[in-house]
């Protein structure tokens, strides 16, 4: 760099490339940033890293550059002798972040147990990983430092391919303040480098061209991206038709070119709670499972695999052990067997003889184990209290009773054990006061519709009956759907929009409809397989492929005394064309005790729910009015009371009300029950239902999570996945702000850089008493601004000198010498900086914007 | 600049590859600005085309042979936006060398500048030479897209022989030459018949009238000194040797031209034709050079021709640049 000016600019543009791509490397690898000394460890981080950069990389010479190198190479050492244990610690948790997230996107087998020390708070660690990650981004910095100081554009590409590369990878996109300044930074320095021959035009076109870039980014922010949105919507069939190319045949014949690496990759989708699709290359006819009965299933058969609680908006997370251990804890129970939990549906069907099925894993992706309903799962396998099961490889057989067949019992209450009764009825209430939990202030719209809709919940059938009859008549199955705009709720601007989607729509909606009418229910994604697709083997079994594409979503319920039991609420899904909606009501029906039509199993779940006028009615044509005034056997809080097994509603002390969805619990009773106190107590048959008023169950859960479960759990992206905009309104104010606010900035310090230069342009072209008169005109001029008056000094000796080289050229039109105009130009200086120094504090910046030969001087 | 255009191509492609692969937002913002900006950025450099101006200084009209040509392209840019830069190419091309291309580029143009590339073009054999500015261009801020500013200027120049002193020896011989052709102080003017190639400004038209033949006036070649340059075609296809014979011949004709003023007169053949050029001044060897230099095709001399024969009589400068008179070699001495 030839200049201070230079070397200045060459470093702000560093560190505004260098944060912009840091922050979307690290964004896209999650490493979070979740306290407030984060980003500020984090920006103090950038410019320690940036200033090294510098050092190392401006100027010549080898020896010099030598002696540099060594010098940050033992500060390196020091530094990493002296904080090894920490910084590796901290890169350890990390890389693990990094590897679970590894995990979960391509089904890695890898797993690293990380040792931590005892006692460490996840703010302690995650501090420590933000430590260690800025520590290894010193390369990463040099590189880009290579490409500003060295004038190495393909350099700076590289380094900025990285995070782009990385987000490939992770699927994943990072915010738009990182893109913003990481654009801005790359682009700036692109066109410094332009200007190597001139660095002060390229000082003046660095300006330029970020204020342009930046009015650039506004206007495509603001017209380009909605319309390329709307655009995207339309090119939807031509995107489904490529992907269908990629996944069909591109992909297949690669994977058999590549077919001697076992790389472990698994190219199904994987089972997890993600609602948005941010890829084409799914639904493949990859084949995933083989899976074998011991006979031909008469109803389809639901392979299991992610049990979804919570629901954020982009995806349903899963309910952590930590989170029911607790609620035991609280409630003084002892935490049932695993083993009859997860397998009370099982034993719901001992009477009789089970059957065996067998699922064999070809390509299966992700982290968990996939087993159909009503399958036992033995002690060999690690479970989770919601049922899920960590993934194992190979083939495993399990005992099975098929769920079509409970139906053979007479009631539900016979399916319920006595030695488990106690246990089925503890754990009932906490399916009740978790699993119902439906946070009416995030849903407005649904909540209003699900209010005048008068869909019936005096019975899990009715429910049932009338969210699959208004899912199935409001909204049509597209699986080429795109992920909604932002600020959009995925469920309702399903519900009341878009009215198209696909089977995490149907579900994601039926689970909070559900929710909302008392019915426990939960989110579910594995794989479904038709009876059609079993074909027999020769020795009498049946046999099933699971391809990729039968990836599928549905909703499961609670059914009193007999377990989770699955519901299908997508009509023709493409994963699952096999409709057996009507068999699955008619079954819930008599498990619960409903009065089931006799045409049960074909009867016609669309026909339940119909709206008349906009407002719902229910299928047998009662006015939801109606409806709401027969429902005695809601509890206060608007939860329905879990139900016995002959269908009848527990009734409370509170006796009935009818439902008062919105009315949620005061602020005040909020916090009291947050306090921890005790929850109002329920009666041994699973009572009422009860949660802690004022909390969701997300909120609760983190709470109650270990260290990590927040911070690998995908941030709240503003806009997320969804295809629109994605920031925040808070921090599109604050960028358009900044924009607004930084681009007349720039434009005012242009046009003053240009008067300044046009002013001593002209003071250098003017011959020597021209250039005495300018001298005088500007200095006056400056003195009237300060208030100072007009006069140039009377008494002193200077002011007399430079008064008479002025009345010399004024009147004698005697060229002044060059002593003589060195001595006007430093008399003039002078006066300015006495008069500036009498200035307050906020005027001398006006002042001095006022002194345009300042720069000349 | 075509390696940072494909580049840009290549990633404009990937690009949308992605944005059909990913449904991210963001991707879709990136791939607009990196539509939008290289757009804006040559949208701003369209209108300075007509701020940029170029002009080619410090070719001379003669250059000597053997020395370098110092030609300086001055840009000047009249407008406010700094331009990224500007690239000049050009082509030199010169007798007896293959076409050689100069390139140059200035990275960084302020507003309202002006700029000077300079180029140094050698001059190694004699004869015309040209500079051509094949490609001048302004380019945006990326240096994606650049926007002609001007081309097909051209500069000629003549690379010209050294001119060196006659040897002594050949000085000697030519002042004998001079002193055995005494004019005579009669003062007529020696006519001859009207051949093919005479200039019809020499015709002596009264002379003609009276005759009822095209009499000329010329130099009675009693009188002259006559300097025949064989110059042939073979000489084409050897530059080097070229050089010499031309060096030597103007040196000659200097000489002549300083000595003998009005009564000497350089012969060569040119298109198979004889070319008579007769010095008075000293000045006349310049435009005579010029012709010299300019011959594209000598042709044969017929041995016949008595005008031939007379010039083969006298003193002549071979194609290898040794003097003769009549048969007998000067420079053999």
């Amino acid at each position: 760099m030839k200049n201070r000016k230079s070397l200045s600019c060459s470093i702000v543009l560093l560190l505004v490339n260098t944060t912009g791509a840091v922050g979307a490397l690290l964004g896209t690898l999650k490493v979070n940033f979740g306290t407030v000394l984060q980003p500020l460890l984090f920006c103090g981080g950038m410019l320690l890293l940036c200033l090294f950069a510098a050092y190392f990389w401006n100027g010549a010479g080898r020896r010099k550059m030598a002696f540099r190198g060594c010098l940050l190479g033992l500060l390196c050492l020091v530094c990493m002798l002296l904080f090894s244990g920490s910084l590796a610690e901290g890169m350890g948790v990390a890389l693990q972040e990094l590897l679970e997230k590894l995990n979960e996107r391509y089904g890695i087998r890898f797993v690293w147990n990380l040792s931590r020390e005892a006692g460490q708070s996840a703010k302690e660690l995650s501090l420590q990983a933000t430590r260690s990650v800025l520590a290894a981004m010193l390369p990463y910095v040099l590189l880009i430092g290579y490409g500003v100081f060295r004038k190495r554009t393909p350099a700076l590409l590289a380094a900025d391919a990285v995070w782009f590369c990385a987000a490939c990878v992770m699927n994943d996109f990072p915010a738009y303040v990182w893109l913003v300044l990481c654009i801005l930074g790359m682009a700036a320095v692109m066109i410094q480098n332009a200007f190597r021959d001139d660095e002060r035009a390229g000082m003046q076109a660095v300006l330029i061209g970020t204020a342009a870039m930046g009015v650039v980014m506004a206007l495509v922010y603001r017209f380009a991206i909605p319309f390329l949105d709307s655009r995207y919507e339309a090119i939807q069939e031509a995107r489904v038709e490529l992907s269908i190319r990629i996944n069909e045949e591109w992909i297949p014949e690669i994977r058999r070119l590549l077919s001697w690496i076992d790389s472990g990759f698994g190219p199904g989708t994987t089972v997890s709670g993600k609602l948005t699709r941010k890829t084409g290359t799914v639904y493949t006819s990859d084949e995933i499972y083989r899976v074998t009965l011991t006979s031909l299933p008469e109803s389809a058969v639901y392979l299991r695999g992610f049990v979804g609680k919570d629901y954020d908006g982009n995806e349903w997370a899963a309910d952590q052990d930590a989170s029911m251990e607790q609620y035991y804890r609280r409630k003084g129970w002892d935490l049932p067997e695993k083993g009859n939990l997860v397998n009370r549906a099982y034993h719901a069907f001992q009477g009789e003889a089970p059957e065996q099925v067998s699922v064999e894993e070809l390509a299966a992706p992700g982290k968990l184990t996939v087993y159909p309903y009503g399958a036992e799962i033995t002690e060999e396998y690690r479970v989770h209290w919601d049922g899920t099961v960590e993934r194992k490889a190979g083939k495993y057989v399990l005992s099975y009773g098929p769920p079509e067949k409970y139906r053979l019992r007479e009631s539900s209450a016979e399916t319920v054990g006595e030695e488990t009764a106690g246990e089925e009825a503890e754990y009932r209430e906490y399916v009740y006061d978790t699993f119902c939990d439906y946070p009416a202030e995030r849903f407005p719209e649904l909540t209003e519709f699900l209010g005048k809709s008068g869909f019936r919940n005096d019975s899990v059938y009715h429910s049932l009956k009338d969210v699959l009859g208004f899912l199935t008549g409001n909204a049509v199955y597209d699986l080429g759907v795109s992920n909604p705009p932002e600020g959009e709720d995925f469920v309702e601007y399903f519900l009341f929009e878009r009215k198209r989607g696909y089977c995490a729509h149907f579900a994601s909606s039926a689970v909070l409809m559900l929710r909302y009418l008392g019915v426990p229910a939960r989110y579910v994604t594995g794989y479904a397989a038709a009876p059609e697709d079993f074909r027999s083997n020769a020795d009498g079994t049946c046999s099933a492929v699971i391809l990729n594409r039968q990836a599928h979503a549905w909703a499961e319920i609670y059914l009193d005394g007999v377990g989770w039991m699955p519901v299908e609420m997508t009509p023709g899904a493409a994963s699952f064309p096999y409709d057996n909606t009507g068999e699955q009501l008619a079954l819930a029906g008599r498990l619960t005790g409903a009065d089931v039509p006799a045409e049960g199993r074909g009867e016609d779940a669309s026909a339940a729910w119909q709206p008349v006028n906009g407002e719902g009615v229910s299928a047998d044509g009662k006015q939801p009015g109606e409806e709401e005034e027969q429902e005695p056997e809601t509890g206060k809080d608007g939860q329905k009371k879990p139900q016995l097994s002959d269908g009848a509603v527990q009734e409370t002390d509170e006796g009935a009300e009818p439902p008062a969805r919105d009315d949620k619990p005061s602020e005040e009773e909020g916090r009291k029950d947050g306090d921890g106190e005790e929850p109002r107590e329920t009666n041994q048959s699973g009572g009422e239902a009860v949660r802690e008023p004022g909390k969701n169950g997300t909120e609760a859960a983190r709470e109650q999570g270990r260290f990590g479960e927040e911070d690998t759990r995908e941030p709240e992206k503003p806009g997320g996945a969804a295809g629109r905009p994605g920031l925040s309104p808070g921090a599109q104010t604050v960028l358009i702000c900044l924009l607004g606010g930084t681009v007349p900035l720039l434009l005012l310090l242009l046009l003053w850089n240009l008067a300044r230069q046009s002013a001593c342009r002209q003071l250098e072209k003017s011959g020597g008493r021209e250039k005495v008169f300018l001298l005088y005109r500007h200095t006056r001029r400056l003195l009237q601004a300060a208030g100072s008056g007009e006069r140039l000094g009377d008494s002193e000796e200077a002011a007399a000198e430079f008064m008479g080289i002025l009345e010399k050229c004024g009147f004698s039109e005697m060229e002044p010498g060059d002593e003589e105009l060195r001595q006007a130009g430093e008399y003039c200086e002078r006066v300015v900086k006495e008069a500036c120094k009498g200035l307050p504090f906020y005027k001398k910046p006006f002042f001095l914007l006022l002194d345009l030969y300042g720069l000349h001087r | 600049m075509i390696r940072r255009k494909i580049l840009y191509l290549f990633i404009l492609a990937v690009w949308c590859w992605l944005v059909m692969l990913y449904n991210f937002q963001e991707l879709r913002f990136l791939l607009a600005i990196l539509l939008c900006v290289p757009l804006l950025c040559l949208i701003l450099v369209l209108p300075q085309r007509r701020k940029t101006e170029l002009e080619l200084k410090g070719i001379p009209e003669y250059v000597t042979r053997g020395e370098s040509i110092r030609l300086r392209a001055v840009v000047t840019y009249k407008g406010r936006l700094p331009l990224a830069g500007f690239r000049i190419k050009g082509i030199w091309r010169a007798w007896g060398v293959k076409a050689l291309r100069v390139e140059s580029m200035v990275r960084g143009l302020g507003g309202r500048s002006r700029r000077e590339i300079e180029f140094t073009l050698p001059a190694e054999h004699c004869g015309s030479a040209e500079f051509t500015v094949k490609k001048a261009v302004i380019y945006d801020c990326f240096r994606l897209f650049s926007v002609s500013v001007s081309s097909g200027k051209k500069e000629k120049v003549l690379v010209t022989p050294r001119l060196e002193p006659v040897p002594e020896h050949e000085v000697s011989v030519l002042l004998n030459l001079l002193r055995m052709r005494a004019v005579s102080d009669e003062g007529e003017p020696f006519v001859r018949e009207y051949r093919f190639g005479d200039s019809p400004r020499s015709i002596h038209w009264k002379l003609t009238a009276k005759e009822d033949e095209l009499q000329v006036r010329d130099i009675d070649p009693d009188r002259q000194i006559s300097l025949f340059l064989n110059l042939t075609d073979r000489l084409r296809e050897q530059p080097e040797q070229r050089d010499f014979f031309l060096d030597r011949a103007c040196s000659l004709m200097a000489f002549l031209a300083d000595v003998c003023k009005d009564q000497a007169v350089v012969c060569w053949m040119q298109d198979g034709i004889l070319h008579r050029n007769r010095i008075r001044e000293p000045e006349d060897i310049y435009p005579c050079i010029r012709k010299l230099i300019l011959v594209k095709r000598a042709g044969v001399a017929d041995p016949r021709d008595p005008a031939v024969q007379g010039m083969l009589a006298g003193c002549h400068l071979e194609e290898d640049g040794r003097l003769y008179l009549g048969e007998q070699c000067i420079d053999e001495e």
